[in-house]
């Protein structure tokens, strides 16, 4: 298997760019260390998911909620066209918040070889991802009853980046630790069962021009990918992967896990 | 080989960063509230922010930034506390979220906010027909921005926002008790009209007391019976509503 990974480049690259950005901007306003050369930038004004919490303000003519600027509705924009090409790769590849679940899920495996990403019966799993659509819901009613961007209290991704701040809330504070924490045993549990964002990437899945296709004549049914897969995916038995839950992060494909050349690859289109 | 998540990472990469840029270039890329009214094109006041251009997406800081008026005087006079919104931030647009039971006539809005401005700060504004906070023509007064003729004038749009700051007092239509329905009905606001009054439980006896005669027109409302008699709304509603409370 190839060790070296574009995909986990890309995700360090992009942590390391929101945290530079946001500690640019904390640092003017708390009198920190500044960075030459950077101009800092809050959270909201990059978050794609901003303009999600203002779209019902947006078209009933009220303008934008609190604290969302043009600026997230470029970032929607761009990554809904990147969406369109392949799915909710923007999770797998760019989104800091899975990154860094990521990077505690590597030491939740080594502690925890045996349990790790083992612990949640299937069930209960599939029953649990519907949590997201429940949050979805939540945000979108309560952003356009109150026109504030009420999800900043709760959020851990706002959170993360700005913990040291002040202007984060105790209870967003403990939804990154929960985050955190059940990351050393689920994979990527905050975007599993309640990331908002990701499942409305989730839904290019099913529509995406590069689908994640699987040649079931080359398939020698091994189902490597369905154990490397880290949203528990079962991929062994499908043409092509559309589930809402898959992050594209590829580690199931040929070029990762799969042993078969040209077996599990994206495609144009998908198979039929 | 890892040619596809290569495509992908590099795409991906491209396309937000190279899209921020193009964004950046055609001015698309705004990541701070940049709210600035038009300013007046000409006459005595040219090159100073015109209240009319006061919009619904602005925060009370936004107006105190532009207008020589502080975020306190704003949130007193639309009596916003601070402990439920950051009166800083508060849009004018969430006015009609704060204050949903003011009746249909009832408009206190942005263009109430544009109003108060203009008079607090003495610039020209033809749009004068939105209701002003009574607590706002208030502060207009003490501060000495209107004088005794302006401030009678005010007080016949003016809305007492005490009167609907707690669910108590206001009893929203869903309040189930029957004894809050009963409260609720009696809630006097610019679309209440004259046969409201007597179901209220008012005689003709006091209504001539308070108004001075008894309406012809059952069906027309409070206030355009006090617009047209010249009597101050906020202060006839205040005798009334005392009258209901006895
Ligand atoms: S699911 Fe949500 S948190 Fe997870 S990677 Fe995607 S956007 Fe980020
Ligand atoms: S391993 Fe494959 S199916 Fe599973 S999340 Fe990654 S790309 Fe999707």
């Amino acid at each position: 298997m190839n060790k070296f990974s574009f995909r986990k480049i890309t995700q360090f690259i992009f942590f390391a760019i929101v945290l530079i950005v946001t500690y640019a901007k904390n640092a003017v306003e708390l009198g920190l260390p500044t960075i030459p050369w950077i101009d800092g930038l809050s959270l909201h004004a990059i978050c794609p998911f901003g303009a999600v919490e203002t779209f019902y303000t947006l078209i009933t003519g009220q303008g934008m909620i609190n604290k969302i600027h043009e600026s997230t509705i470029v970032m929607f924009v761009l990554v809904t066209a990147g969406a369109v090409l392949f799915g909710s790769a923007f999770c797998g590849f760019i989104c800091p918040l899975g990154t860094i679940q990521e990077w505690i899920g590597k030491l939740g495996k080594k502690l925890f070889p045996k349990k790790y990403n083992k612990i949640i019966p299937q069930k209960l799993d599939v029953k649990l991802k519907y949590l997201r659509y429940v949050v979805l819901a939540a945000i979108l009613y309560f952003s356009s009853t109150t026109l504030k961007l009420v999800f900043a209290d709760y959020d851990p991704y706002y959170a993360l980046f700005n913990f040291y701040a002040g202007e984060v809330t105790i209870t967003a504070i403990a939804v990154l630790a929960v985050v955190l924490l059940s990351s050393l045993i689920i994979e990527r549990p905050w975007c599993r069962y309640l990331c908002p964002y990701g499942v409305i990437l989730g839904w290019f899945n099913k529509i995406r021009i590069f689908k994640l296709s699987r040649n079931s004549t080359t398939c020698i049914d091994c189902k490597k990918c369905d154990r490397v897969c880290p949203m528990n995916l079962k991929i062994s038995d499908k043409k092509s992967v559309t589930s809402t839950s898959c992050i594209s992060c590829m580690e199931c494909t040929s070029e990762r896990a799969c042993p078969v050349e040209d077996t599990l690859v994206m495609k144009m289109g998908g198979v039929k | 080989m890892s040619a596809q998540s290569k495509a992908i990472a590099l795409t991906l990469a491209v396309l937000l960063l190279g899209g921020v840029y193009v964004a950046d270039y055609l001015g698309f890329w705004v990541t701070e509230s940049t709210k600035e009214p038009a300013k007046y094109t000409d006459g005595e006041f040219a090159g100073s922010y015109n209240p009319a251009d006061i919009r619904g997406s602005y925060s009370f800081e936004d107006v105190a930034n532009a207008f020589e008026i502080s975020v306190e005087t704003l949130a007193d006079a639309y009596g916003i506390d601070a402990t439920d919104y950051t009166a800083a931030e508060f849009k004018l647009n969430q006015l009609e979220i704060v204050y949903p039971n003011l009746g249909e006539d009832v408009e206190l809005g942005t263009g109430s906010v544009k109003y108060f401005v203009a008079l607090y700060t003495g610039l020209p504004y033809e749009d004068e027909g939105d209701g002003l906070p009574l607590r706002g023509i208030d502060i207009l007064t003490e501060e000495g921005k209107i004088d005794d003729a302006k401030r009678n004038e005010l007080l016949a749009i003016a809305i007492d926002l005490s009167l609907y700051q707690t669910s108590d007092e206001t009893s929203s239509p869903t309040t189930e008790t029957s004894e809050n329905e009963v409260e609720e009905e009696k809630i006097i606001t610019g679309n209440t009209t004259i046969q409201d009054l007597y179901n209220f439980g008012l005689t003709d006896d006091i209504l001539t007391e308070v108004l001075g005669e008894i309406p012809a027109t059952k069906s027309m409302s409070l206030r355009d019976f006090c617009t047209e008699k010249g009597l101050s709304f906020s202060e006839i509603k205040a005798t009334l509503i005392e009258k209901i409370d006895h």
